[in-house]
């Protein structure tokens, strides 16, 4: 195992990302965040759920995403295949789906009537011969592309996007290789519209600088230790445009009573962790094999974090909404409960994390406010934080470079 | 003062009928916990979470401190069901536990309800899957 270490070490790894403090412009400038709409949310590979989500022939999800401007439609088709179209009818622009989610043998659009089946092929519309020239085969629902990763379902509005899945998805593509995703199910989802920048939202979830602090109360105990005072991550990988975190566990962390309790009929969030007891950790989780291993961080390009524990993982898609508006939805999974007493377990994880995420979000809209207040042009980032900073040229570099 | 025989009759209806429903509250070896069933047996993560806040640090401390001990023997009762078969009053001991997981962070670590300052319950959505 690699010695813990206080110094600072990350800027030397990666020295092309430099110490300078970085500007707060890209956070509170509505032009720049057009051109993220334009030059990144419109081109890359999206998050849209797990194949669990609609696992039957017909089973659907409705994503209005503000951010690419549309609505999709994404669902299982009669092949077992996961499609996605714009839920758009193809004849006057109504929304086909109004439902968030369901199952469906075929779409009706409640306008006049126009029917699509699971392939987005244009079945029936009523009084077919008052058209001119026409030809059904030619008003499909229009397609977007869709691949899975994982059991992670991806779109892509480009039509003929520049880079597979596998391309975009790059150095993490076989990093999970082994995870048990398709055995565990999500217990609780989470979502709140906050008044904060899309990027300040994610960053919370990237550095544990903010742990002493804002989770005094709650998860400090376990995310610091005596050899570990502010939490320092154990290492950080970064990539071409993703990165991922190890986070530290603080082996000496007294359990309370109910934490006890739920850890003796299955994981914990907060326990179960370390190498021990993940024998079958893949390579890409706690790379170093860290016996202080809480669990992993793994930010994928753009907006979703996929954070991976032992016996359990948890999922934060963020979408922006305008420069300072951000939709943020999480799902907890966990391996469906046997019985009564693991689902009781359960409860604790789940009730910690969301309380411990109401201390994530308590400062995101106050710090949105100063953002644009004025007071300071440019934010200085410690060596823990260059999580942050890597975050932040990823997308400048794309939103200035334009390529 | 006596009764007439209507009322001294619904009076005795009525102890007849509380002695049923207390009956069947809990499963028996639990009845010392019936009066928190009002409170505390809630089917969902929302409800549990409202209650919670809308309670005094007094009346969590009182159903956590009389929850704790028998936490295990609950469990333990519990694990005879499977989770989609639990008969009317082991589901209601089941919200029960529930809502001491619930109310564990505030009374463990937080020492208030909820604790003050974090962003607003209200606007933080919870949406449990349909399956418990």
């Amino acid at each position: 195992m690699k010695s813990f270490s206080l110094q600072q070490r990350w800027a030397n790894k990666y020295p092309e990302l430099g110490t300078e403090p970085i500007p707060v412009e890209p956070n509170i400038s509505a032009e720049y965040f057009e051109r993220e709409r334009e030059r990144i949310f419109k081109r890359a590979w999206l998050n849209v759920g797990r194949v669990e989500d609609i696992s039957g022939v017909g089973d659907y999800v409705v994503k209005d995403l503000e951010i690419l401007r549309t609505s999709l439609l994404v669902l299982r088709g009669r092949d077992g295949i996961v499609r996605a179209f714009h839920n758009v009818c193809k004849h006057r622009g109504n929304k086909l789906a109004q439902s968030c989610s369901g199952g469906a043998r075929s779409f009706i659009c409640g306008f006049h009537g126009w029917t699509y089946d699971l392939a987005g092929k244009l079945v029936r519309v009523p009084d077919e011969e008052q058209f001119f020239n026409f030809e059904k085969s030619a008003y499909g629902l229009t397609p977007v592309a869709t691949e899975v990763w994982e059991g992670f379902i991806f779109i892509n509005l480009v039509a003929d996007p520049a880079e597979t899945l596998q391309e975009f998805i790059g150095e993490l593509f076989d990093q999970f290789l082994g995870y048990p995703f398709s055995k565990l199910r999500p217990i609780v989802n989470y979502s709140a519209v906050v008044g904060v920048n899309w990027k300040i939202f994610m960053e919370i979830f990237q550095e544990c600088y903010h742990v002493p602090n804002i989770h005094r109360s709650s998860v400090a105990e376990i995310g610091t230790g005596k050899d570990n005072p502010f939490g320092h991550l154990l290492s950080t990988r970064l990539y071409r445009r993703h990165r991922s975190a190890s986070v530290y566990y603080n082996p000496a962390h007294q359990p309370t009573a109910a934490e006890s309790l739920a850890f003796r009929y299955g994981p914990t969030i907060l326990q179960g962790t370390g190498t021990d007891d993940f024998p079958s950790a893949p390579p890409g989780i706690n790379p170093d094999k860290s016996s202080k291993w809480g669990f992993d961080i793994n930010v994928i390009f753009p907006n979703f974090i996929l954070d991976l524990a032992n016996g359990s993982y948890w999922t934060q898609t963020f979408w922006p909404i305008s420069v300072d508006r951000t939709l943020w939805e999480v799902k907890l999974y966990m391996e469906p409960p046997g019985s009564p007493g693991e689902r009781i377990g359960q409860e604790f994880s789940k009730v910690l994390m969301r309380d411990a995420f109401r201390e994530d979000l308590s400062q995101l809209e106050t710090i949105q406010a100063n953002m644009e207040s004025g007071a300071l042009t440019h934010t200085p980032l410690s060596d823990q934080e260059i999580v942050v900073r890597h975050a932040y040229k990823v997308v400048n570099d794309i939103v200035e470079g334009g390529t | 003062m006596s009764d007439t025989p209507t009322r001294s009759s619904t009076i005795l209806l009525r102890v007849a009928l509380s002695r049923v429903q207390k009956m069947t509250l809990l499963p028996q070896q639990f009845q010392e916990l019936d009066s928190f069933v009002d409170r505390w047996a809630l089917a969902t993560e929302q409800e549990r979470n409202a209650r919670r806040r809308a309670s005094t640090m007094g009346e969590l401390q009182r159903f956590y401190n009389e929850m704790l001990p028998r936490m295990s023997g609950i469990i333990e009762y519990l694990n005879q069901y499977s989770l989609d078969s639990l008969p009317e009053e082991a589901q209601r001991l089941f919200y029960l536990a529930l809502s001491f997981m619930e109310i564990s962070p505030a009374v463990e670590l937080f020492g208030e309800p909820d604790e003050s300052g974090v962003f607003k319950a209200t606007r933080f959505v919870i949406c449990e899957p349909t399956t418990v």
